[in-house]
């Protein structure tokens, strides 16, 4: 790296920096990157993994429509008529050879065991997966949530839906059903009987795979009781600032031009000063001068200058008393002596401050771990929190696609009574129910809409709908006031929920879901 | 500036559409420009970087927690990462806009440097590795807290400080030679 010092600044300011750039030349680019993201995120092939995919995904919807929408790679291709955004795919490039965890959210994560993907030679694939957090996301995917079973129809509900791929250079890598991911999810009713399903893309409905584990609170995460402890340096710190505080101060050596002097003093009361022989002393202090020497003085004392190298010198002859002060000056060997000696002493000091500092370091970056530890801890807790209450499942995901955990609705509830049929306009029909979304009493449900046109609700309940037409429409009730029908069955006025150029976040947001 | 829950919701509706980064980018530009000409005094470059870090900061803000880090720190972040991928892919020049205000107090210079001084600290400087010479640069030069250094570097503030006196001493331990 080329480094260059300067104290000028550049000729430029930021203002004319920001008059240079285009803001929104930047979102276009951003959009332009994120359709490219994921070929790059691949790396070495990545056109040909992406072109793999995109078949692959074609064939795997079993659907003609196989244009993409550009900003919106991987999209499912039902969606393909209607114009709006929807998330950019989360993906992770993962270690074949370690475990990997990936937090998707609201306390769900997926644990992704070395050898979980059948990767070849690969050291590392490229896991790409959408977490569904919610029903607007699930409709608005258009996600199929039909279940047959025995003949008989179902709707699912979902609490919690997974799509996730493993990629490498070579495509689209399997997973390894010996060694499945595990999806734990923390779900919002213990009570219920939760069970497991798979898409099967090709005929668009819900296998049933089996139930999920529910964590008892055993803890086997291998959950912390003693968390880490995070050391207090604070003393550490201040003994360290301390001893950078010591400044030692190096031995004067006498000059020529310094007006010296001698004092007698007890060496046994200074010990500081008794190794030198040939010890003089100076003073600068404004109170001192040299007249003073002309005159008799018969008491001379010593005392030591708190936090300094100086002495004050205090003369006294039952008249007059002066005191100044004074510093030692060596000459010839006491000056090497005192000068080996601070030397010593310096850089003792020196290595005591390395040393206190280096342990200090350590802790520091012991204390980062540990902090690291605890709020990893913490999160876990809160989960933890959710598994002492037996709201948390763990299922097995052995196959690349969808997984959904929840429970099926039959088609026509036995309280239910039909009230929805198509709504026409001089005899053409203008809406045409095909999918929707109940919110019914706390329940949330799928609407399979039956062949003729109408679905199951209670008129008497708190409810709200959404429908997404075979059109591709979205309309929406939030109360519905049912209208009698002359044959006992019941409309209701729906409201078109525009979608075109908007992002998934904005019709949610239209819909009041958060 | 945008207030604290203003920038929240904005940053929330950028995540689903990056044109709605508009006004985080008025409010961050100068923070983000600042860092980026005291480092790179070539305007081309320095425009060409600015527009990378936004870019970035638009691709990835949909990884933006909040309770995390203050955003202008993940953008420093961005910012810190971009300049080093720039320098050292492109071998563009890095500049070392040097202040010694803050850092002849700190190691206990008596008099204003000398020229000769001047080019002796620069000296030293200059045979620091990138993370020491960084550390000096955003505590001394740029006079930022040890916080805002942690958070930059995504170290503790501890941490930084600990650092910091480290290369204090092994700048005055050279100049004494």
């Amino acid at each position: 790296m080329k480094r260059i010092f300067k104290s000028e600044k550049p000729s430029f300011s930021p203002e004319d920096l920001k008059k240079s750039l285009d803001f929104d030349a930047m979102v276009k680019q951003t959009k332009t990157i994120k359709r490219i993201k994921f070929r790059k995120n691949l790396g070495i092939g990545g056109i040909l993994v992406f072109s793999i995919v995109m078949l692959y995904l074609a064939l795997f919807r079993n659907d003609k429509k196989t244009a993409l929408k550009t900003e919106t790679l991987l999209l499912k291709d039902e969606m393909r008529s209607t114009p709006i955004n929807v998330y950019i795919w989360d993906s992770v490039k993962i270690s074949t050879n370690d475990t990997t965890r990936i937090e998707c959210g609201g306390g769900t994560y997926m644990l992704i065991p070395p050898g979980a993907f059948v990767a070849g030679s690969s050291d590392s694939v490229l896991v790409v997966y959408q977490f569904y957090q919610d029903w607007a996301d699930i409709l608005l995917n258009r996600i199929p949530m039909r279940y047959d079973s025995a003949g008989v129809r179902y709707n699912l509900v979902s609490d919690g839906m997974i799509q996730l791929y493993g990629f490498n250079e070579d495509g689209l890598v399997e997973i390894n059903e010996n060694i499945p991911i595990i999806l734990t999810v923390p779900v919002t009713d213990a009570s219920r009987g939760y069970n497991v399903y798979k898409l099967d893309t090709s005929t668009e409905s819900w296998t049933y795979i089996g139930i999920p584990e529910v964590i008892e609170p055993t803890f086997e995460y291998g959950f912390t009781e003693n968390l880490p402890e995070v050391e207090n340096t604070d003393e550490r710190k201040a003994d360290i600032a301390r001893l950078k505080r010591i400044k030692l101060e190096k031995p004067r050596q006498k000059n020529k031009e310094d007006f010296a002097f001698r004092i007698e003093f007890d060496r046994k009361d200074y010990p500081e000063l008794a190794a030198y022989d040939e010890l003089e002393f100076v003073s600068s202090d404004p109170g001192f001068n040299t007249d003073q020497f002309s005159k008799s003085w018969t008491d001379i004392q010593l005392t030591r200058k708190r936090g300094s190298k100086s002495y004050f010198v205090t003369l006294s002859n039952g008249i007059d008393r002066i005191q100044f002060e004074a510093q030692p000056v060596f000459s010839g060997n006491d000056y090497k002596k005192a000068l080996k000696e601070f030397e010593t002493k310096n850089k003792k000091l020196q290595k005591e401050i390395e040393e206190k500092l280096d342990e200090l370091e350590r802790l520091e970056a012991q204390n980062e771990a540990a902090i690291r530890a605890r709020n990893k801890e913490v999160s876990r807790n809160s989960l933890k929190q959710l598994t002492a209450q037996n709201k948390v499942r763990r299922f097995r995901i052995t196959s690349n696609g969808y997984w959904n955990l929840d429970y099926p609705i039959p088609i026509g509830f036995s309280f239910a009574k039909r009230i929805a049929r198509p709504q026409y306009v001089s005899g053409e029909v203008v809406i045409q129910p095909l999918k929707g979304f109940l919110i019914m009493e706390g329940l949330r449900t799928y609407i399979e809409i039956n062949p003729n046109n109408s679905f199951n609700i209670n008129k008497n309940g708190s409810t709200r709908l959404l429908v997404m037409t075979s059109t591709d429409e979205l309309y929406a009730v939030n109360k519905l006031e049912l209208i009698p029908e002359d044959d006992g069955t019941y409309i209701f006025d729906m409201k078109k929920i525009e979608m075109e150029g908007k992002s998934v976040h904005e019709i949610k947001q239209s819909l009041g879901v958060q | 500036m945008l207030s604290r829950e203003a920038e929240v919701k904005q940053i929330e509706e950028a995540k689903k559409d990056p044109s709605k980064f508009g006004p985080i980018y008025e409010a961050y530009f100068h923070l983000i420009a600042g860092y980026v000409i005291n480092r790179i005094h070539d305007f081309e470059n320095a425009k060409d970087l600015i527009q990378e870090i936004f870019i970035k900061a638009m691709l990835h803000i949909n990884k933006y927690q909040h309770r995390d880090v203050p955003f202008k720190f993940w953008l420093l972040r961005i910012a810190r990462n971009e300049l080093y991928n720039h320098v050292k892919k492109k071998e563009w020049t890095r500049v070392v806009q040097y202040n010694w205000d803050l850092l002849e107090e700190e190691i206990e210079l008596e008099n204003t440097l000398t020229e000769k001084q001047t080019n002796m600290l620069i000296a030293v400087l200059n045979d620091l590795n990138d993370a020491d010479l960084e550390i000096i640069e955003l505590r001394y030069f740029e006079k930022r807290s040890f916080a805002e250094v942690g958070e930059i570097l995504q170290i503790t503030e501890n941490n930084a400080k600990v650092k910091t006196y480290r290369i204090i001493e092994k700048i005055k331990k050279e100049l004494k030679k």
